[in-house]
């Protein structure tokens, strides 16, 4: 089990930061997309 | 004045419109390419806040003006007080320090709360939140305000000069929320030639960008819907399932909020140079309401420790009574600094319930590892060293930060209906 994860841990950076950015377009493309994209909340401690 | 009076049209919310991450970019390119003189970067640092904080569109040139106008005002009563020994009566600094902090404080308290400025002002007929004056960072700067003020007056800051100081408290990554640097770390970084670590600064601040983004745009959206203050459906309509599952999708959603908008600004700061103290260190997996608390916020925690808990405890224990009472002492400090934490989140009483809270949870938590120091069994010693031991911790931590959270995100009259629906 060890000897198959190791390739995946020894990229875990890449593949975590390729998982990330490839969510990041779809969710970015779909609010283009779409004719209401869902609106962004502002950050929660923006007027604490 | 408004920002689009001085800027034409260009206005930005920061880390969530592509406006602001093309003017990020040619700050980077600007404080990375042109001066190599620490000086001249300090100038362009400072210049390039004041512009991107104008672009914000709740940000207007009097906000700028309010903000400079704090920052001379505790500046120069640091100043006063980094003088060396004899320049200034002895006598006098403590009460110029007292000053100082109080000013900033009297500053934030104004900007912060309706009820001072009902009684400053005529209170407004119908008054609403938005009624209400605001100031965007106010907490974030006036506590490095006060940061610089105690550390001077406690001789401990080094390199004090006004273009530091202005850079420190407008530093647009980290303006909005955080995080709280601390000025020693913030003018040594200002200061150093930072031609040699580009190549690691490019590359850790994208990545931390990254993440900041993907928590943002991704896991914010996803968990948003579901929390507890988005619901449409009536509280007193849901059942305690949902009622349950909103408090633990509010605690994600705020959780990755800030942790992405802590991540983007730290990314940001270091992609120009600058190391941002962390924020967020795996809160969720903590064992005990005490560590969550050294890994949630943390730039505001430590903040809290060093110049309200502190103080409290070091005046307190001044007395003969606290003297010999070490765990009341410790209680009583950190009951007093978490009521201050729920006061500065807002003036309603739930803030202040849910300061209380935390304050008695982490007391017992201090109480409860004294008393399993002393418990000899050793079945109950092993439990304690166990895997299992430490899930249960977490679990109940975990459990602990969501029905405060109840606290935090619901008013009186929420919370009634929501103790009602949990009874029965």
């Amino acid at each position: 089990m060890r000897k198959l994860l190791k390739p995946v841990l020894d990229h875990w950076k890449t593949i975590s930061l390729t998982f990330e950015i490839f969510w990041i377009l779809v969710f970015t493309l779909e609010a283009a997309a779409t004719s209401s994209p869902p609106e962004v909340s502002q950050f929660v401690y923006t007027y604490f | 004045m408004s920002p689009t009076t001085v800027l034409g049209s260009w206005s930005f919310v920061f880390y969530s419109s592509v406006s602001f991450w093309i003017a990020l970019i040619v700050v980077i390119l600007l404080a990375r390419l042109l001066p190599s003189n620490p000086r001249a970067r300090s100038w362009l640092l400072l210049v390039c806040s004041s512009v991107l904080l104008l672009a914000i569109p709740q940000f207007s040139l009097g906000d700028l003006f309010l903000v400079w106008g704090m920052a001379t005002v505790s500046f120069g009563v640091s100043h006063i007080l980094s003088w060396p020994k004899g320049v200034w009566s002895e006598g006098l600094r403590p009460w110029l320090a007292a000053f100082g902090v109080l000013a900033v404080l009297g500053f934030l308290a104004v900007f912060k709360y309706g009820f001072i400025q009902d009684f400053l002002w005529a209170p407004r007929e119908h008054a609403s939140s938005t009624n209400y004056l605001s100031l965007l960072g106010v907490s974030y700067f006036s506590f490095k305000a006060i940061q610089v003020i105690v550390d001077s007056f406690k001789g401990s800051v080094a390199r004090f000069d006004a273009l530091t100081y202005f850079n420190f408290i407008t530093f647009f990554p980290a303006f909005i929320s955080g995080p709280i640097s601390r000025y020693n770390q913030f003018a040594e970084q200002l200061s150093a030639d930072k031609r040699g670590t580009i190549r690691v600064d490019l590359k850790l601040g994208a990545e931390r960008i990254v993440h900041g983004l993907f928590k943002k745009f991704v896991l914010v959206q996803l968990f948003f819907p579901y929390a507890i203050v988005s619901q449409a459906t009536p509280l007193a309509q849901q059942s305690t399932w949902q009622i349950l599952l909103g408090l633990y999708a509010y605690a994600l959603y705020l959780y990755f909020d800030f942790s992405g908008y802590s991540d983007m600004a730290i990314g940001a700061a270091r992609l120009i140079g600058i190391e941002l103290p962390e924020n967020f260190n795996w809160p969720f997996l903590q064992k005990n309401i005490r560590e969550f608390w050294g890994s949630w916020h943390m730039s505001l925690t430590s903040w809290l420790v060093d110049y309200v808990y502190w103080p409290i405890v070091r005046k307190l224990r001044n007395l003969q009574y606290f003297r010999v009472r070490p765990v009341l002492l410790s209680i009583v400090g950190m009951n007093a600094t978490f009521v201050a934490v729920g006061a500065w989140h807002g003036e309603a009483l739930n803030f202040i319930l849910w300061g209380v809270y935390h304050g008695i949870g982490i007391s017992a938590v201090n109480v409860y590892q004294r008393q399993k120091r002393r418990i000899r069994n050793k079945r109950v010693q092993r439990y304690f060293a166990s895997r299992m031991s430490q899930v249960v911790g977490i679990i109940s931590t975990f459990h602990f930060f969501i029905f405060g959270l109840a606290l935090f995100a619901l008013n009186m009259e929420k919370l009634r209906i929501l103790f009602s629906r949990l009874a029965g």
